[in-house]
């Protein structure tokens, strides 16, 4: 999908992400300015879409993580009411040490990611990062099912043993 | 969710055989492992976490908070959806009950409808009086009187009071018109007099306004008129009738619905 092409539904996703923004923030400015955010982060990688069809599922996902993004920044507590032990401050706001962390993350994932057959890293970020299923990874890419599944099997266990050496490193 | 589940969800995963919900749980517990034991996590499980992604992070934190946050709508709807369930539940009770008591009123219903139809059967007539004639001040009329039992009193038209003598004849008249409708061999008239539609039988309901407002109809034909000596003897004679019916129907429903041999 071209930037031109994405332009031309962002005004039909603004809705469904504004809904999904307003459910996190109840406030409508927070809301307003997440998906401004969100829509931005959905133009910067629309060209690694591979098709119309799903755009609203990864619009979305998108936008809850732009929810909870934009929460890390601003708010030093979660806002829940309750104390809950598995969600706790430290779990919604990373400190600077755990930002880099995760930015060594992506790097080494992104390694990881190269040293894939190119039709393995194809169905295994429409999986990941589109949160396609098999079957619809199937129906786009005119693969069976099962060898959807073989495929993205390989890949995942492929990356498993390039990252865990990686991390020993 | 403890080591062995986490454990097994990660198998799955890399079985592509994990479902996008499930991927959701396996990355909020690794994460939540890896914030709980910092950089003792192993190494399996930090790769899993780098595959499923930030965007698989972020999805399963932001449905997470939202639980958290709104725990009530998940319980109330529960609740909801019990009390419903306990609902339908006692509605059905009492469908069946209704319908069972519906049932034993049916039957009742039809035993009483045919005891009253038997019971409504024309009583014993004593006498037939039949008029045709015009009606007028003099009050001559084509009198014919046939009793119909040896042991009844056969009255005159004379005899009649004339101030409850065209009640009467209305009487006499709607009577007939049912009988006609009956066929009474008694009251039949010949062919050529009977109504031959139902315009003509609508066309008396003027002549009955008439008599009842109390004024000399003109051109009615009377057909029969129907006289007892005694009311109370005809209507213990009904009652009469009405008990041996009704035993009659007791014993037809205990034989219907008594032990099968």
């Amino acid at each position: 999908m071209t930037r031109s092409d994405f332009e031309h539904i962002a005004a039909q996703l603004r809705p469904l992400m504004l809904r999904v923004a307003l459910d996190f923030f109840g406030a409508t400015d927070e809301a307003e300015d997440v998906t401004q955010e969100a829509q931005l982060a959905l133009w910067r990688y629309c060209e690694r879409i591979d098709s119309e069809r799903n755009v609203e599922g990864l619009a979305v996902r998108v936008t809850k993580n732009c929810c909870i993004s934009w929460h890390r920044r601003h708010h030093s507590l979660p806002t829940v009411t309750d104390s809950s032990p598995s969600v706790t401050a430290s779990a919604l706001s990373p400190s600077p040490h755990e930002l880099l962390e995760a930015k060594d993350a992506q790097t080494l994932l992104a390694e990881a990611l190269a040293r894939l057959e190119p039709r393995e890293r194809q169905l295994f970020e429409m999986r990941q990062l589109q949160g396609l299923t098999l079957d619809e990874i199937a129906a786009q890419t005119g693969i069976q099912k099962s060898s959807v599944k073989s495929m993205i099997s390989t890949a995942r266990k492929k990356l498993l043993t390039e990252l865990k050496h990686r991390l020993r490193l | 969710m403890n080591t062995q589940e986490i454990q097994s969800l990660i198998d799955r995963f890399l079985a592509a055989e994990s479902t996008p919900e499930e991927e959701r749980r396996l990355a909020l517990a690794l994460h939540e492992a890896a914030a709980a034991t910092g950089d003792d996590l192993p190494a399996d499980w930090q790769a899993a976490l780098l595959m499923l992604g930030e965007l698989t992070l972020g999805e399963a934190l932001y449905d997470d908070t939202l639980a958290r946050r709104n725990p009530a709508p998940l319980a109330q709807s529960l609740s909801a959806q019990s009390v419903r369930l306990a609902t339908e539940s006692q509605k059905s009770r009492s469908l069946r009950l209704w319908r069972w008591a519906a049932a034993v009123a049916l039957v009742f219903a039809t035993g009483l409808g045919v005891a009253l139809h038997q019971s409504r059967t024309p009583q014993p007539m004593v006498a037939s009086v039949s008029l045709t004639g015009e009606t007028s001040e003099s009050h001559q009329w084509d009198k014919r009187v046939s009793p119909v039992r040896q042991d009844s009193a056969t009255i005159r038209i004379s005899d009649v009071d004339p101030s409850h003598e065209q009640t009467r004849m209305v009487a006499s008249a709607r009577a007939n018109r049912r009988k006609r409708r009956t066929v009474r061999p008694e009251t039949m008239l010949p062919p050529t007099e009977m109504p031959s539609s139902p315009q003509e039988e609508r066309a008396e309901e003027p002549l009955l306004a008439t008599a009842e407002a109390g004024q000399q109809p003109e051109n009615v034909q009377y057909q029969s008129l129907t006289y007892t000596d005694d009311p109370y003897a005809a209507l213990e004679a009904e009652m009469r009738d009405i008990r041996s019916r009704g035993e009659r129907v007791e014993a037809m429903i205990a034989k219907l619905t008594g032990p099968i041999e």
